[in-house]
């Protein structure tokens, strides 16, 4: 049967209406996913649907839905023989299980809301909680368990840190409330971290309340910031406020000093001392080793007292008082009864100078004497060589330490340790002055005070090399045993004793030919060395020339930076060469000295060794002079730093220590050791060959400065007696000290938990902000540990420090500020943190919780049945839904089954061109 | 390996299963009559004898196969409900918290793609979350300035992953120390505890150098880097300070810091009420920081603003946060002070000279009531008696110099001659910027009697006060024992300084202020009213609350940058916040992470090891695939 027109195009309209609705449905879908997922690219594609927000946490699987436009295509090759509606229903159940699955696998949530209640207790444990208010809280947490009905029940106790106390399944009792272990656990009270763990104890779907009991002595964190948070949370806070009968308690709350203490001059300070019952105590005061009140009665009224304390500072400097007290009666904390403070008074400045020739002191004593009054008013305090301060205590109490020809014998390290922390970190001066025991004549090569000294103290240091190389060369002919070869034994031997340890040293014996008795090494191995010279023992004729043979070829390889040849005999000798070998020794820096011993000595042979060697020639008929011969020969050698030669100062660069003096009119000085400058160091005076005489620079908070001549009868012999002597002395002492407490900054400090917040303020006295400075400040713990730290400027004239405090006690407070690399000003101050915080408490404080609460929506004293009752309020959580969706898909793809399995509505023909092809 | 069933309980599984596996095969037993189809005739019985040949075996197969899949589709989708997972450790679950770093560094725009540090911090979480075993529980917190659980301890990672998507940072610097502590106390006594921090580790050096918390060893810690360079250029001062005894006019500070390893050239411009006023170029060498300082401005109550940007240079600055910053230079409020004198020009004359000030001038006689009857003591700030002690109002604050009489709150029993004030308070407020006091020559003071709730500011030797003050929630007294004219005060820098600090404390100001806050630190804002129960104040976002005052402050913890509006009773005001950190500024991401003496691991969460996917996806997606596919086969009939 042959379709008439009518029908062919009916039926090729409907083929391309069911084609273009297939295009349509990929081409809009496609064109939507596009829009949403791809352009948008959410993480999480949200909607509305019956007034809930459904959530799609996969939102790319919705890219499968692209498949719907594939089944309906499919369905036009279709073979089945259903009816066309059957099949309809086939291809749109087919969909809809897909796009169900489809819907699962893009997971979608919707909120969802419960009102089970969830209740946690936190439960302050830490020191100031007494026992029987634990017992009493541990009731009121068990009441609301009793009561809990299928609500959920946390506890958490908590003091420095919270901790989850469990509650076993079934329990009927709650677990007790026991304080936390561990050292200091309980010595302070977070009630905040508590209620922040707590957030996080309860499921998400129960509504949360939580009870607070504390004393409401918070000591870190902040409860009431917090419960701002918990509110955002929906966390209802409650208090329980529990009878609180405080124990006895009596404390030192703060030791109030006046902010101008003066030397000798009583002052009153205050005592806050708070008391919770009416009592008597016995108070003592110490200033630092020393009491200054001993038991003194005061009667303490309930709550705050204030005691005025009348005590004198003797000597300026750092004060430390501590106040103690013992109450009578009971007291629940005895480390609160003692409060330490720490002042340092201002009074003059005070200059310590230590000579080490004690008799030369009365010159610069004199001197300063004179001046000190009109120019540099301070007080002067001389002391030998012995007396130099070994504390740092001691030494804090000095503006300017000057150490004049003090051997290093007498400064130990540790001494030296402390006056460069003297300098570094106290800001005090510290002048070295020359003469024959400073510098590195006086043993100071390496040490700390070389570190911060602004002038190296050995001229031409090779570090690798020793400094000094002497061999000895002596005449063991049989001419000198006897009296004569003892005294060169034991002249070699002061020679050893004489040197230093990274001094080098040989012996080499001779008479026909030379024998080694030492070969160069170490002076240090004294006690072998000494041995080896004491074997020495007379032998044949006398040739000086293969000793001095045998001397060149040991002094070609040793290195040092002096090399020394000390030749000693009491004959004649053969010339032959010694010319000659000489001039190889001179080739190699070696000098060379001779000691003529009795008449019988060759005097012009050792008087052309020693002009040859670049050496000096002694002649001695007395043996016993060798040793003192041999002695001064050596110092000689060994200090070659010492320049005793008369010279003028020349003015470097002029600053205020120089100001006023006329230079030119200055006296010879007559000698100085040679030094030589830091590139950093400020050289304002050097000698006439450029050596520098006075110079200094910075060294920390302090100042560091060098006088390489001296300033006693020896090389200042002439100048002593000036006007200028004392002027410039007097100049450089106040140039040194410690900077004055005129250019003092006000500087605050306060402890906020265990912190030290330090504050100055730069204010000019034209009432400007100062800007610009570079500061420091120095903290001085209670166990005298140093910490120096940068200050910060944070705003115009606002400079800032913070430093966690790891120790009670009192902590003092120094900082320096430079502007432009020269010192501006110093700031002082002192903060006390004598005892934990949670020492302080006494009584409880209901308000901090109570306003916790109330911020929240909660309230007081909740009886059981408010913390269990939801009332109105839900609480919303999110809830997956994919399970249901894979049931939907489920039932659908039952529906589909019976769909393709049964026959329901008739049937359609098939043509055999559809089968076949 | 083993799995168990998470999801739809087993029970319910199985009689799903015998029911619907049932119902399928039932319809598969049905058999559909054949399909009648039209043939030509010739063809005819070729067919027909083929299609005898083939159903004899091949429909049996087919139905069969058919049969199978469906029960296949059928239990791969009753399985995806039972949401099996694999058995892992089930045994030995982990408690994991999750401390994600939201500080401000975490805006920095240093990953791939230009995209930030959360971001990257995010995908960190998820695969975190997706590593998860069944029965591992985890607890996500964040971590900036302060620590914040966001839920408790729990086994639905789906829950989690929500707010992991919606995490976003502050501007505040995080609190490492506070965030592992919490950690730790959260673990305790968990097992399998493990701590996985995601960040960038730019915490303060001071945090990571003195990081005191105890780890347990049975705890885990990983730290999952983010961040890729530390380029950063940033405001780190930004506020505005009064001269200590001018109090009209304003010092403006800003410090800008470089944090790149090249030279830079940034260009500062600041703004007033949005408009250009002053903009400069500066060399940045490496880690420099400059300072610039506008002086002498006058109070205006103006918006001011700095903005920074590298213009020259090869360095990239992805740390927005704090390239801009701002201040309010204060509107200055007048202060009316009411002056109780026969006449004192030495008195006046420093008020006067203040234009912050507006003096009233009556004397002790019209005090009180004006013959008109008006109440002069009212509407006045701060009342001055110079010589006299009326009564006064209960609320209010007074100066007195020299006070007697019945009315006077201090009795006064004798007069002291050439009093020497010989100590004085240097912390207290009416002595900044005052040295000392000796050298002023006083003729003749009162001999005031304290109270316990006095401040003995100054005292002559011999202990009388010289200078005292008190103060509780209506009053605020201040007593000077004696009279300016007996003395050589007035010619001294200190007086007019002394009079100001006491116009400071009486008013709640205070000439140390600087007017400015940090983000991420609690802010104590001072309100006009001290009887005032709360505040509301409008964050810089735009979103609003209300915050509790006591005694005239309000507490405000502020963790977004930008100016906050505060309306206080019937007063308005604003107060700036700005990140001004140099801690947090220093972006550079810091990886291996070393935390005191505890080295972080740095082991990719499980999740890389495993499938982005749960087992229940990826059935339903099984399932999915081979609909289509049987969709196409039944249509032609390959199965049935």
């Amino acid at each position: 049967m042959k379709a008439t027109l009518a029908q062919r195009v009916l039926r090729r309209s409907g083929i391309a209406l069911y084609w273009g609705v297939v295009a349509a449905l990929s081409i809009g879908l496609g064109g939507w996913l596009w829009q949403h997922l791809h352009v948008a690219a959410p993480d999480v594609l949200a909607f509305t649907w019956e007034d809930q927000e459904v959530k799609l946490l996969e939102p790319r699987a919705l890219w499968l839905l692209m498949s719907a436009p594939l089944i309906v295509g499919l369905q036009w090759f279709n073979l089945s023989d259903f009816h066309w509606f059957q099949r309809a229903l086939n291809i749109a159940l087919r969909v809809l299980l897909l796009v169900a699955l489809t819907f699962a696998m893009a997971r979608p949530s919707v909120s969802d809301f419960d009102s089970h209640v969830c209740t946690t207790y936190l439960v302050d444990v830490s020191d100031s909680v007494p026992d029987a208010v634990l017992e009493q809280a541990r009731d009121v947490v068990q009441r609301g368990y009793d009561a809990r009905g299928t609500g959920m029940v946390r506890l958490l106790t908590f003091a420095a840190r919270p901790v989850v106390v469990d509650i076993p399944q079934g329990a009927e009792r709650v677990s007790a409330l026991l304080r936390h272990d561990g050292e200091g656990a309980g010595l302070s009270s977070d009630p905040a971290a508590a209620l922040r763990m707590s957030y996080g104890l309860c499921p998400p779907d129960h509504l949360k309340r939580t009870v607070i009991i504390t004393d409401g002595n918070q000591n870190r964190g902040d409860l009431l910031g917090e419960a701002a948070t918990a509110a955002e949370f929906g966390v209802t806070l409650y208090t329980h406020e529990l009878p609180f009968e405080p124990p006895a308690e009596v404390m030192v709350r703060n030791l109030e000093m006046p902010g101008d203490i003066e030397v000798g001059e009583p002052f009153v300070m205050t005592a806050e001392i708070f008391s919770n019952r009416e009592t008597e105590v016995l108070l003592s005061l110490t200033q630092n080793e020393f009491r200054d009140i001993q038991g003194r009665r005061v009667a303490l009224t309930p709550g705050m007292n204030r005691v005025e304390l009348t005590a004198e500072v003797y000597e300026p400097g750092f004060r430390l008082f501590e106040l103690a007290l013992r109450p009578d009666g009971a007291d629940r904390f005895d480390a609160n009864n003692r409060f330490t403070r720490s002042v340092t008074v201002e009074g003059r400045p005070r200059v310590l100078y230590v000579e080490g020739e004690f008799q030369s002191r009365m010159y610069l004593e004199r001197a300063l004497d004179r001046e000190r009054n009109d120019l540099a008013n301070f007080d002067l305090e001389v002391r030998g060589a012995y007396g130099f301060p070994t504390t740092l205590d001691e030494l804090r109490n000095f503006d300017l330490v000057i150490l004049s020809d003090v051997s290093a014998e007498f400064i130990s390290r540790s001494t030296m340790a402390n006056i460069e922390t003297y300098v570094r970190e106290l800001g005090g001066g510290f002048l070295m002055v020359g003469g024959e025991n400073s510098f590195g004549p006086g043993g100071y090569d390496n040490t700390p005070l070389e570190a911060i000294s602004p002038v190296t103290f050995d001229m031409q240091r090779q570090r690798d090399m020793p400094s000094l190389a002497m061999l000895l060369v002596i005449d063991r002919s049989g001419s000198m045993d006897g009296q004569k070869l003892e005294m060169a034994k034991d002249a070699a031997r002061a020679v050893v004793d004489l040197m230093g340890p990274q001094d080098l040293i040989g012996v080499v014996a001779f008479d026909d030919a030379p024998q080694t008795v030492v070969r160069m090494q170490s002076a240090s191995n004294r006690s072998r060395i000494r041995a080896d010279i004491g074997r020495i023992g007379p032998g044949g004729g006398t040739n000086i020339y293969p000793a001095l043979l045998e001397a060149w070829i040991q002094m070609m390889e040793t290195r040092a930076r002096i090399k020394h040849v000390i030749v000693l005999t009491d004959g004649q000798a053969p010339w032959d060469g010694i010319a000659e070998v000489l001039g190889d020794l001179r080739d190699e820096d070696v000098t060379v000295s001779s000691v003529a011993v009795g008449r019988e000595a060759d005097r012009a042979l050792l008087e052309m060794i020693a002009e040859l060697g670049s050496g000096r020639f002694y002649q001695t008929n007395d043996p016993s002079n060798v040793p003192q011969i041999f002695v001064q020969e050596t110092s000689q050698v060994a200090r070659t730093n010492l320049v005793e030669e008369p010279f003028r100062p020349v003015v470097g660069r002029r600053s205020q220590a120089l100001t006023g003096i006329a230079w030119d009119s200055v006296p010879y000085l007559l000698g100085f050791v040679k030094t030589q400058a830091r590139p950093a160091a400020e050289v304002m005076l050097s000698t006439e060959t450029g050596e520098p005489l006075l110079a200094r620079w910075r060294q920390g908070l302090g100042r560091v400065a060098v006088f390489t001549s001296d300033i006693k009868n020896r090389w200042a012999v002439e100048w002593v007696r000036t006007r200028t002597y004392p002027q410039f002395w007097a100049q450089v002492v106040r140039d040194l000290m410690r900077v004055n407490s005129e250019d003092v900054l006000d500087m605050s400090a306060e402890v906020r938990q265990g912190v030290a917040h330090i504050l100055v303020d730069a204010v000019g006295e034209d009432d400007r902000f100062v800007n610009g400075l570079t500061s420091t400040v120095t903290m001085v713990a209670p166990d005298g540990t140093e910490v120096t730290m940068p200050m910060r400027q944070t705003a115009a004239g606002r400079y800032e420090a913070h430093a966690a405090l790891p120790q009670y006690g009192p902590y003092q407070l120094t900082a320096d500020h430079q502007l432009d690399g020269n010192s501006f000003a110093a700031s002082y101050g002192s903060v006390s943190y004598p005892y934990p915080d949670e020492l302080l408490s006494v009584s409880s404080n209901p308000d901090l919780a109570r306003r916790a609460a109330i911020l929240t929506g909660g309230s007081v004293d909740p009886e059981p049945s408010v913390l269990w009752d939801p009332g109105d309020e839900l609480t919303e959580y999110r809830r997956e839904l994919w399970p249901w969706a894979l049931f939907a898909a489920l039932g659908l793809f039952v529906i589909d089954l019976l769909l393709r399995r049964v026959r329901m509505f008739g049937l359609r023909p098939i043509r055999w061109s559809q089968v076949a092809g | 390996m083993n799995w168990v069933l998470t999801g739809i309980p087993l029970q319910l599984l199985t009689t799903l299963a015998l029911g619907l596996g049932g119902a399928t095969t039932l319809l598969y037993v049905l058999r559909v009559r054949r399909r009648r189809i039209e043939v030509p005739y010739s063809p005819l019985w070729q067919a027909v004898l083929a299609q005898h040949r083939a159903n004899q075996w091949w429909d049996r197969i087919k139905r069969l196969l058919s049969l199978l899949l469906q029960l296949l589709l059928l239990g791969l989708l009753l399985l995806a409900l039972g949401d099996p997972r694999r058995q892992g450790d089930i045994d030995e679950a982990r408690s994991v918290v999750l401390l994600v770093d939201t500080s401000a560094s975490m805006m920095a725009t240093d990953e791939s793609g230009a995209r930030s540090r959360m971001d990257r911090a995010r995908e960190h979480a998820l695969e975190t979350l997706r590593g998860l075993t069944p029965r591992d529980e985890i607890m996500l917190v964040r971590m900036d300035g302060q620590i914040q659980p966001l839920t408790p301890f729990q086994r639905e990672p789906a829950l989690v992953e929500e707010l992991v998507r919606e995490l976003t940072p502050t501007a505040t610097v995080a609190n490492i120390q506070e965030a592992m502590r919490f950690a730790v106390d959260a673990l305790a006594g968990r097992p399998q505890g493990e701590i996985v921090l995601i960040s960038d580790g730019a915490f303060r050096p001071a945090d990571v150098a003195q990081f005191d918390v105890e780890v347990p060893s049975s705890v885990t810690t990983t730290h999952l880097a983010v961040g890729q360079e530390g380029g950063n250029v940033g405001i780190t001062s930004f506020n505005v300070r009064r001269y200590p005894s001018n109090r009209t006019n304003y010092e403006v500070y800003v410090a800008v810091r470089s944090y790149v390893a090249e030279p830079v050239t940034v260009e500062l411009g600041i703004y007033g009420e949005g408009h250009l006023v002053d903009t400069e170029r500066i060399d940045m060498a490496p880690g420099a920081e400059v300072t610039r300082i506008y002086t002498d401005l006058p109070s205006a109550g103006a918006h001011l603003e700095a903005r920074i940007a590298i213009v020259a240079g090869d360095a990239t600055d992805v740390f927005p946060v704090d390239d801009q910053a701002w201040t309010l230079l204060p509107r200055e409020d007048v202060t009316r002070v009411l002056l109780v004198t026969q006449g004192n020009l030495y008195l006046e004359a420093p008020l006067l000279l203040n234009e912050s000030i507006e003096v009233t001038r009556v004397t002790p006689e019209n005090y009180g009531l004006s013959p008109d009857g008006r109440d002069t003591s009212a509407g006045h700030d701060i009342t001055i008696f110079d010589g006299v002690a009326p009564p006064t109002a209960d609320r209010g604050n007074f100066m007195y110099f020299s006070p007697s009489g019945p009315d006077s709150p201090w009795a006064v029993d004798a007069d002291v001659v050439d009093p020497i004030i010989h100590q004085t308070q240097g912390s207290h407020p009416l002595m900044r910027f005052i040295q000392g006091l000796r050298d002023v020559n006083i003729g003749r003071a009162r001999r005031l009697q304290t109270t316990p709730d006095d401040v003995v500011v100054a005292s002559a030797i011999g202990g009388s006060p010289m200078i005292v003050a008190r103060s509780d929630l209506q009053k605020r007294l201040v007593a000077v024992a004696f009279r300016v004219s007996d003395t050589d005060f007035a010619l001294r820098v200190a007086f007019p300084v002394l009079l100001l600090n006491a116009i400071d404390w009486f008013t709640g100001e205070d000439a140390r202020l600087v007017e400015s806050f940090r983000t991420g630190e609690s802010w104590v804002v001072r309100l006009a009213d001290r009887s005032l129960q709360s505040a509301r104040v409008t964050w810089p976002s735009g979103r609003t609350q209300e915050v509790p005052a006591y005694d005239g402050t309000m507490v405000l913890y502020g963790n977004e940058p930008g100016f906050y509006r505060i309306e206080a009773g019937e007063t308005t005001f604003e107060v700036a916040g700005n990140l001004s950190d140099p801690d947090e500024s220093a972006i550079a991401p810091v990886a291996p992470l070393v935390l005191g003496d505890i080295a972080i691991g740095t082991r990719l969460p499980d999740a890389a090891q495993t499938s982005d996917y749960d087992p229940w996806f990826l059935m339903v997606l099984a399932v999915f695939a081979l609909l289509v596919l049987e969709w196409l086969t039944w249509n032609r009939r390959v199965t049935v």
